[in-house]
């Protein structure tokens, strides 16, 4: 599930501002620090149970909760956002959080979320043939040791703090996480996660590269990453559809 | 292995109202309507189920056959590894039930009756108590008769608990439990009568005897 559709990442900027709101109405500049990732990280959990909890089980009525709550959560940031942009202009602006900018990444930033990605990566390979048993099963899952619905909560909250880290430095990039683990299934024909983890992590880093080179000038301006992750995702989309309807 | 008193409620109806039995080696059957709580009984005896009241006593290690599952895109043979485990072990079960040479086959591409027998030899792979929740539906008699013959030969060093409504594996069970009305009577194959059985299921089913076997009939 690409936590942009699941309203994760919208859930993580909400609480990403709401850090900004909570130090400027504190007058303290330096509090937002420490607790921004806190913040994004709880509300990105939030939005993640929302969706799930309303989802209960079936694949429609949760992308349809995903939607539902990413709008609502991206309603509350503009409405945060527009109440902040008066007292400080210095802000990046409401794009920024909305549709994804890499620019403002620093360096001392970047080691905490390559050390996230590669931990998520790095556990998500390891556990990879456990996924797979949960994705087959909950009675085999269960004879196995494995509780199934303990197990998907606990990918649910690595991956929502991955997520509130991610988004609390670069904003919302959206559909990476969906389309790429679609092209690899394709491209691999395999829905195994001992496949789809290495190649979806490989084909992500190749993917973003390439959206934040184009994002950031061969269209002579720059415009926020997800506008170009989501021109690819389109195509990809239909692709993915009529692949799932041919049935092979 | 043993299941006492246990009482079920899901979705605020008790289903399991004190179910007791005991499951000696060999092959325990158990029959029961539909909706009767078969399933849920296995699931329970799986720990998926916390029942509200009653003991389940299991000897592990413990395989499943699901009656139901998701039907993954991934090869058989990541399917067969799902959870951990030596694909050679794999490979001798997928032998055993006739599919040799499916692990490169995706998983999602087989029949209903293929994706049956592979997630039977992945049972079999890891179970010495397995629970099998419709083992013969959907298989063509060639493969039904395949999986009889390979149950009654396995249950001498396995022990199984099957769910089903096939009633031709009676002649294969060493003990039969009936489910009807959330309660479970526990009998030996040769007291199942016909009339046992349609009070079972509210419906007439009559037997005979051909060869040894036991032919079913049923009026409608
Ligand atoms: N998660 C659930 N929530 C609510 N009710 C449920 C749930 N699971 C099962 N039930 C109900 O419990 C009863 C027993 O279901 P179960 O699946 O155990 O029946 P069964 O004997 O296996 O039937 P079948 O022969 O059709 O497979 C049914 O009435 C079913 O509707
Ligand atoms: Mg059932």
């Amino acid at each position: 599930m690409d936590p942009y559709i699941a309203g994760t990442s919208s859930g993580a900027a909400l609480g990403a501002v709401a850090a900004y709101l909570a130090a400027s109405a504190l007058g303290n500049a330096y509090l937002f620090f420490a607790y921004q990732a806190a913040l994004a990280f709880a509300l990105a959990l939030a939005a993640s149970a929302l969706t799930v909890t309303f989802g209960r089980g079936n694949i429609y009525a949760t992308v349809i909760a995903g939607v539902a709550i990413s709008y609502l959560f991206s309603a509350l940031t503009i409405l945060a956002l527009s109440y902040l942009a008066r007292a400080n202009p210095q802000l990046p602006p409401i794009t920024f959080w909305l549709f994804g900018y890499l620019t403002y990444v620093d360096y001392k930033y970047d080691a905490v979320l390559a050390a996230a990605a590669a931990a998520v990566v790095g556990l998500a390979y390891l556990e990879a043939r456990r996924i797979d048993l949960v994705a087959i099963s909950d009675e085999i899952s269960s004879v196995r040791g494995i509780r199934p619905s303990r197990y998907r909560l606990a990918w649910l909250i690595g991956i929502s703090l991955a997520t509130a880290l991610v988004v609390a430095k670069v904003g919302v990039i959206g559909f990476v996480g969906f389309m790429v683990p679609h092209i690899a299934r394709i491209l691999l024909k395999n829905g195994s996660a001992t496949a789809l983890v290495p190649a979806s992590a490989a084909l992500g880093a190749l993917t973003l590269t390439l959206s934040a080179a184009v994002s950031r000038g061969a269209l002579g301006f720059e415009v926020p990453v997800t506008a170009i992750t989501s021109l690819i995702a389109v195509p990809v989309m239909v692709l993915a559809l009529s692949h799932a309807r041919r049935g092979d | 292995m043993r299941v006492e008193g246990i009482r079920l409620s899901l979705g605020g109806r008790e289903v399991l109202r004190g179910v007791s039995f005991e499951a000696a080696d060999g092959l325990t059957l158990i029959l029961g309507p539909n909706g009767a709580g078969k399933t849920t009984l296995l699931r329970a005896m799986a720990g998926i189920y916390r029942p509200d009241a009653g003991v389940v006593e299991v000897e592990g290690p413990l395989g499943y056959l699901p009656a139901e599952f998701f039907n993954v895109d991934m090869r058989v043979a990541d399917v067969l590894l799902a959870g951990g485990g030596r694909l050679e072990k794999y490979s001798w079960w997928l032998n055993v039930v006739g599919l040799a040479g499916y692990e490169e086959r995706i998983f999602s591409t087989l029949s209903t009756g293929e994706k049956k027998l592979v997630l039977l030899a992945k049972a079999l792979a890891e179970g010495r108590t397995v629970l099998l929740d419709e083992p013969t539906a959907n298989l063509d008699p060639a493969h039904k008769a395949l999986v009889m013959g390979l149950l009654s030969r396995l249950k001498k060093v396995k022990r199984f608990i099957a769910a089903s409504h096939d009633l031709d594996l009676i002649d294969v069970a060493d003990s039969v439990v009936l489910l009807r009305g959330g309660t479970a009577v526990q009998l030996r194959p040769e007291e199942v009568t016909d009339e046992e059985l349609s009070k079972t299921y509210g419906a007439r089913i009559r037997s005979f005897r051909l060869d040894g076997r036991r032919v079913f009939a049923l009026d409608f």
